[in-house]
């Protein structure tokens, strides 16, 4: 090894597993660059918005004013109101909660069970490798919006439907990035040596292996959950996602635009507000990648 | 960029000088109407309203709805009803010509209604069993198996247009200078030009039997989506639409020289229970109780912009003119009402899930029912399902299935219709029947209404069955919606049908 | 005197590390005249890339030029702007890289990638650009330069890449050749003939070449001035005689004194240098080679020496360099004795009997599927039928280029790669094939130390818990915490490190210092077997040494077993009593490591011995070179082996027939056809450094 161009070592996993260090290391670097910022500002805000955001909200998300039907942007309405006369502003506001909590669910499931699958196959590889390995290619052959048509038809739209969706969809992505991760770290000196001591194959998977690739698991989590919303999104707005009268952002739109003559702010709300939470997500993965300089991830 | 802009202020010119050209050229003008394109063809079995609309102007039928929903003459000049109801016989005018010049005789109605049974027609299961047969060339006689009150409304169904004794493949595109051979009927318009999927266009037929139209001809521009159908009317490319959808409603009231046309219709959503054993409907408090939870003035405020008809919480609808008796006295919104009769049942509070299939305003529908029933001890989650999942038997939360639910009824001639086939036990068969409302005395009453020739008589038996409903009905009927077209100021004379696509084009003219 | 072609004058280079600007190179002067061959030697983070990249101008983005001056033809060029620079590059100065294969478009032909220099930077005519392409192929020695030109860059071997490396940087006659660790990733026997090629051309043109290595054995052979760079700083600059004949800056006279060679006996050690070299983060005040000087004064720590001139050729950095000229002061770099004498070998401790391997060995269904289609896919043989043994207390050294299967060998006995075929005893106890079938006692006996120490270790975990888990995990009995940390103590201090180090994490350990860790891991559980798979291939030349002398050590102390895997036969000389030597998948040759390093040995051993460059600028005899590329273990050729680059082969027979395997006398056995007299007569003048050292 030769000295030919000393970088900053990406101090985040930079080996001390000591993880509030590291996540306040990770923070600074995150804060560096303006596009990570804005994408953090975004995020934190939207995650406000779903925490705290239905205190803050006029009037509840379902609730129908009655000679409030199609008025524009007031003070009283600062988005206003829908054909229905729902208070756009209020279901704004309470949507943000299913649109962070679904694809919160969805990529914890599908990055845990991804893991799950990639470690087994990447660790263990030969047929087994060979077999699922297929499998989760012929998974990502299907058009995404096709097998949610499928499965939401089968099971109903619903929100455990759409939990299911995205986790056969992001399931098979995040368990090919992991065995790719995997395969680059099972000949490693320190795995053989783990095998020599007679360790389990759970040790070594969880206590050995999974370590080494969480930085890649980090990344493709952050891109997942931006995904899974635009996903979820998608579903509600095809009218397969949570049902009626939930204010969700995707639902919101579709709803809207059959009267976007009659109220295209009840259009522009949802749309808007989806469009900068995943601008937000993306910009925060981009920085997550460029500190881990991880590349990959399949779209 | 600019290129393009002028192009296409180009095209908008010559479109609107073409029409204005062809409006001068001949008096009466040249009617163009927006609908989207026709699939299906064969006057025996076409179904949807620019099908119906492209065969009506080429064909006649033997009698036909009225667009007060009371049956006229066409080719038939007069009919008689034998005083058992089994004979129906029908006389045929004067002088009625095919496109290719030959005569209309009765072997062509023969022949017609033959095909209707051949073929098994939709317009069967409003006919039932049935002969015909000609004693001479202008007389048409029907014999029924049994009597059928409703017989006349299937003389005159959508798809018993007189076709020419012989004609096996009406509407078939032939080559050449045949290619319209097969489009040969009696009616006000000859077919000249067709472009699957573009447009069809028509003249005046001059030998019209009832006298010429007073159009010069007709066109039917084919425009799949309903808001680019707008878009034509405004930009003056159309001069009539129907199905507008209300949201855009809004936007032809506010151009000029452009207006929107409204016909009451009987379709409407029904949001009904089930009333079988183990289903809360079961109990008629039950029934009840739903009726009070429901605004149903606001529903239609709500929904239709206040556009729609409430009607009673029964199928009976105001457009039915000679049957609806506007007397009947309906339950009103009272929440307080509604929870003591859920009290009363041994229920407290309702809760349950609301199935709506995800078509026209249902959604919306469902949500604000949700609304209005949470103030009266009604608490339901809501599940939309897509259209076709939702009346598919495979899904197991189809709308036979499911214990609350709202489904769509589409527009019938008759009231008879909705009954016989939705609410007594005979229905519960045919998948009709979803709230499996079995009343032995709406039974007797359908029953007698069938055989019933004297409107006022059937009158008073449809206020029975009114009363019943509201009493212990499966169903609650919000409204019943109302159907937008959009018409230019300069059409005189259309009067759009409660089925836009029966609309008779035949005394529109152009004015200045 | 005649004009330098490029010279740097006084030169410092920062690199942006967080917020701070760090020294990589300090003061650094260098001139490269025509006609010459500079070799520039340093160890990691020397800045020796950084130095010869700069001349080029070629620079990591968070680096920047803080002082001095680069002058090519007498123009300074370090202000030069890219659109001036490009002119020069790939025209007046070339450089071949390190990455042969990733230098290389993959997307285009050879010949065509070296035509498209030709037509940038000489204007040729397509045509003409391509003839001047294959004619350049010819000039590296290619054997069929129009049949390679048409090949793409994966599909010839590794030297061959190399050889079209060159043709690129030498196609537009360049005045200046950068050569950056060229022969790093090669074979040893590969490096010796590229390395005569590049002496060959660069002598033909007139240009001046920068070689950069940390191997001082090519430098002595290929040089003519050479440079020593350390910490970011010229330490030394002299001509090649004088730098390794007569070292007068204490860096050289230890680096020199510390390069391994083989000694009789178990009972010596090697000259070592202690410490690590400094961080750009961390320089010392004073000079910077002070911290691990023998010699170092007061004055050395607290004051930087001026880089002067000993002579008008010669150049040092060194308070004490005119003690160390007259002789008052001698740096001590006399080979001490072992601290513990070591016991007498025993008897056999692994007897590994026709082991045997074959990868991607088609499974049931695919011979089925192969013989329904008519194809023949072929396994790799990687070991085939090879039987060693390995004694108490001594050490089996196994030596062979990549590909003859000795990693394979090792991995098969330790059960990370069941064997296909063979038996294993260990104490005269049978192994089961699998490591995982095999009981905690069977895997207490044999530790492994990996290759490449950055992942020998966890990064997740220090190296107190490394060592805690492994003794926990391979110990029969239940050991008390206190007892663990008694252990981790004692191991720390066996290795060398210091107390604290237990605390640390890998990435807070130097790659020597995480060999140090992965040693103690191997002796944590007072194994009989110890093998070393290329324990110091990834090690500077100063850790290097430090290592072999601690394995030594140890062995004395714990009386374990190694078998050491080499494909540096000094290395290997060094610590091996035992040697045997591989080549595709069969052991040609076995014997002492006297026996097999002197003649008569089998012509590859011969080969590897000559193939490897002397520390010694004198030493230019008779070498033996071998033509072409070791054959693919997946054509294994007939007859012998070998016979494809032999440059013994007597005829036929070679080609044929399987030679035997004859005996040598006192367990010296040689695979050949020619008979051991021939052979030892054949060889009698040939030129052995390695018996010469050890006389």
């Amino acid at each position: 090894m030769s000295l030919t161009s000393p970088q900053p070592p990406s101090a985040a996993f930079r080996a001390r597993p000591m993880f509030l260090q590291q996540f306040v290391s990770l923070f600074r670097q995150l804060v560096r660059t303006p596009q990570s910022l804005i994408g953090m500002a975004l995020v934190v805000l939207f995650v406000l918005m779903a925490a705290f955001g239905p205190l803050f909200a006029p009037y509840r998300f379902d609730e129908i004013i009655r000679g409030a039907a199609r008025l524009a942007p007031s003070a009283a309405h600062p988005f206003g109101t829908d054909t229905l006369g729902r208070d756009v502003f209020s279901r704004v506001l309470w949507g943000a909660r299913e649109i962070i909590l679904l694809p919160t669910v969805t990529t914890i499931l599908s990055v845990t069970f991804g893991t799950g699958i990639g470690l087994l196959i990447g660790y263990f590889g030969g047929v087994l490798d060979d077999i699922v390995s297929r499998i989760l290619d012929s998974l990502l052959a299907i058009p995404a919006l096709i097998l949610a048509l499928v499965i939401l038809g089968t099971i109903g739209a619903s929100s455990l439907g759409i939990v299911i969706v995205v986790v056969v969809l992001y399931t098979p992505i995040v368990a090919r990035v992991v065995r790719s991760a995997t395969l680059n770290l099972r000949s490693a000196g320190y795995i053989e040596a783990a095998r020599l001591r007679g360790e389990s194959t759970a040790f070594i998977l969880f206590r050995e292996i999974l370590p080494g690739v969480l930085p890649a698991l980090v990344v493709e989590a952050a891109l997942r959950f931006s995904y899974a919303i635009f996903l979820t999104a998608s579903l509600g707005f095809l009218g397969l996602g949570v049902q009626p009268p939930s204010p969700d952002w995707g639902r919101m739109v579709n709803e809207a635009r059959s009267a976007y003559a009659q109220t295209p702010w009840a259009l522009w709300a949802p749309s808007g507000a989806i469009a900068l939470l995943i601008i937000g997500v993306n910009l925060l993965s981009d920085g997550l990648r460029r500190i881990f300089r991880y590349e990959g991830g399949i779209g | 960029m600019k290129w393009f802009k002028n192009v296409l202020t180009f095209t908008l010119l010559v479109s609107v000088m073409m029409g204005a050209f062809g409006a001068l050229a001949q008096d009466g003008g040249v009617l163009r109407v927006g609908m989207t394109a026709p699939v299906v063809l064969d006057p025996a079995q076409h179904s949807n309203d620019p099908e119906t609309a492209l065969n009506r102007a080429i064909y006649d039928y033997l009698v036909e709805v009225l667009p007060d929903s009371t049956i006229g003459g066409n080719i038939a000049s007069d009919w008689t009803i034998s005083d058992d109801g089994l004979t129906y016989t029908f006389n045929l005018v004067e002088g009625v010509t095919f496109h290719n010049g030959d005569a209309l005789t009765s072997a062509d109605v023969v022949y017609t209604f033959n095909r209707l049974q051949e073929v098994s027609s939709p317009a069967i299961s409003l006919l039932g069993e049935f002969e015909v047969s000609a004693p001479d060339a202008s007389t048409v006689v029907f014999t029924l198996a049994s009597p059928n009150a409703d017989f006349l409304y299937g003389v005159a169904a959508r798809q018993a247009l007189i076709v020419q004794d012989g004609e096996d493949q009406p509407n078939v595109l032939g080559e050449g200078d045949a290619a319209f051979e097969n489009f040969n009927g009696t009616g006000p318009f000859i077919l000249t030009q067709f472009d699957p999927g573009a447009r069809a266009v028509f003249e005046a037929n001059p030998n019209y039997w009832r006298g010429a139209p007073a159009l010069s001809g007709l066109e039917f521009i084919f425009i799949d989506d309903a808001v680019a159908q707008v878009d034509a009317l405004l930009s003056g490319e159309l001069d009539f639409i129907f199905k507008v959808p209300i949201a855009q409603t809004d936007r032809i009231e506010a151009a000029d020289g452009v207006s929107v046309v409204n016909v009451a219709t009987s379709q409407h959503p029904v949001i009904r229970l089930r009333t079988d054993e183990g289903f809360a409907g079961a109990d008629a408090r039950v029934l009840q109780a739903f009726k009070y939870a429901t605004d149903r003035d606001a529903l239609n405020d709500i929904l239709l912009q206040g556009r729609g008809t409430v009607g009673n919480n029964d199928p009976i609808a105001p457009v039915f003119t000679f049957f609806y008796d506007d007397t009947v006295e309906n339950q009103t919104y009272d929440p307080q009402r509604a929870c003591e009769l859920l009290e009363e049942a041994g229920i407290g509070t309702y809760e349950g899930t609301l199935y709506a299939p995800n078509a026209f305003e249902y959604a919306d529908l469902a949500a604000v029912l949700q609304q209005q029933w949470a103030a009266a001890c009604i608490n339901v989650d809501i599940q939309v399902t897509e259209e076709g999942l939702y009346y598919d038997f495979s899904n197991p939360n189809n709308y036979f299935e499911v214990e609350l639910g709202i489904t769509g009824w589409g527009d019938r001639p008759s009231p008879q219709i909705l009954l016989q086939q939705a609410y007594i036990a005979s229905g519960i068969e045919t998948g009709f029947n979803e709230s499996r409302f079995s009343d032995p005395e709406v039974e007797t009453l359908v029953e007698e209404a069938r055989v019933t020739t004297d409107n006022e008589a059937r009158r008073a038996i449809y206020a029975r069955i009114s009363e019943i409903f509201l009493e212990r009905g499966p169903i609650i009927v919000p409204y019943f919606a109302p159907l937008f077209g959009g018409l230019r100021d300069t059409v005189q004379g259309l009067v759009m049908n409660p089925f836009p696509g029966s609309t008779d084009f035949r005394t529109v003219s152009i004015g200045g | 005197m005649t004009t330098p072609i490029i010279e740097a004058e006084n030169l410092s280079i920062e690199y942006k590390l967080g917020n701070r600007w760090l020294n990589a190179l300090l003061d650094v002067s260098l001139i490269l005249l025509p006609n010459e061959i500079h070799g520039l030697v340093g160890e990691s983070g020397s800045g020796k890339s950084t130095l010869a990249l700069a001349l080029m101008r070629y620079m990591a983005r968070n680096a920047r030029v803080s002082s001095g001056a680069i002058r090519f033809d007498g123009v300074d060029i370090t202000t030069q702007t890219p659109t001036e620079m490009r002119a020069l590059w790939g025209g007046q100065i070339a450089l071949v890289p390190q990455d042969a294969l990733a230098s290389l478009n993959p997307s285009y032909t050879v010949g065509e990638q070296i035509a498209e220099i030709a037509r940038l930077h000489l204007h040729d005519a397509p045509v003409a650009a391509y003839d001047r392409a294959v004619e350049m192929l010819r000039r590296v020695k290619i054997a069929d330069p129009g049949a390679t030109a048409k090949r793409y860059p994966h599909q010839i071997s590794g030297g061959m890449q190399q050889r079209v490396t060159i043709a690129m940087a030498l196609i537009t006659q360049p005045r200046l050749l950068i050569l950056d660790e060229p022969t790093t990733a090669l074979d040893v026997t590969t490096q010796a003939v590229i390395v005569d090629l590049f002496r060959d051309l660069i002598r033909d043109t007139n240009a001046a070449a920068l070689y950069v290595s940390h191997d001082l054995g090519l430098i002595a052979q290929l040089c003519d001035r050479v440079t020593v760079l350390y910490g970011g700083e010229v330490m030394a600059n002299a001509p090649v005689y004088d730098l390794f004949k007569r070292p007068i800056h204490p860096y050289t006279i230890s680096l020199l004194a510390s390069l391994p060679r083989p000694t009789s006996g178990s009972e010596t050690r090697l000259h070592t240098i202690e410490g690590v070299a400094p961080s750009l983060a961390e320089r010392p005040v004073g000079c910077v080679f002070a911290p691990r000087c023998h010699a170092a004064l007061p004055l050395c720590h607290a004051e930087k020496p001026p880089l002067e001139f000993v002579n008008t050729e010669r150049q040092v950095k060194c308070h004490r360099w005119r003690e160390i000229v007259d002789g008052s002061l001698v740096i001590d770099t006399s080979i001490t004795e072992a601290p513990v004498p070591s016991l007498p070998e025993g008897g056999v401790v692994l007897d590994a009997r026709q082991m045997d391997k074959v990868f991607g060995n088609p499974a049931a269904w695919e011979r089925l599927w192969n013989r329904l289609t008519g194809t023949q896919k072929n396994g790799v043989h990687a070991v085939d039928h090879v039987s060693i043994h390995v004694n108490r207390r001594s050490t089996l050294g196994l030596v062979g280029e990549s590909g003859s299967g000795k990693t394979t060998l090792a991995r098969m006995i330790i059960g990370l790669e069941p064997a296909d075929g063979g038996e294993l005893e260990l104490m005269a106890i049978a192994l089961h094939p699998d490591v995982s079938y095999r009981p905690q006692a069977a895997r207490q006996q044999i530790q492994m130390i990996f290759q490449n120490p950055n992942d020998a270790m966890n990064p997740y975990m220090s190296v107190e818990q490394t060592l805690e888990r492994t003794i926990r995990r391979l110990s029969a009995e239940r050991w008390t915490d206190a007892q663990i940390q008694a252990r981790i103590a004692e191991l720390l201090d066996a290795v060398r490190l210091p107390q604290p180090y237990a605390k640390r994490y890998p990435s807070e350990l130097s790659g020597g210092e995480k060999q140090r860790v992965a040693i103690a891991r191997a002796f944590a559980v007072n194994p009989t077997l110890i093998l070393a798979d290329e324990p110091t291939s990834a090690l500077d030349v100063s850790v290097q040494s430090v290592i072999l002398n601690l394995l030594k050590d140890l062995r004395a102390r714990e009386g374990v077993s190694y078998l050491f895997i080499s494909h540096d036969l000094k290395a290997v000389a060094y610590l091996a009593e035992w040697i045997a030597v591989m080549y595709l998948g069969q052991v040609v040759e076995e014997g002492t490591a006297e026996q097999v390093t002197n003649a008569p040995s089998h012509p590859y051993t011969e080969a590897l011995v000559s193939a490897i460059p002397q520390p010694d600028p004198g030493e230019k005899g008779k070498q033996i070179r071998l033509e072409g590329d070791p054959p693919s273990a997946r054509r294994i050729p007939t007859g012998c082996r070998f016979h494809t680059r032999c440059p013994r082969k007597i005829g036929a027979i070679c080609e044929i027939e399987a030679p035997p395997y004859r005996d040598a006398g006192d367990g010296h056995f040689i695979r050949c056809h020619i008979p051991v007299e021939e052979l030892a007569e054949l060889q009698r003048d040939s030129n052995n450094p390695l018996a010469k050292e050890r006389a």
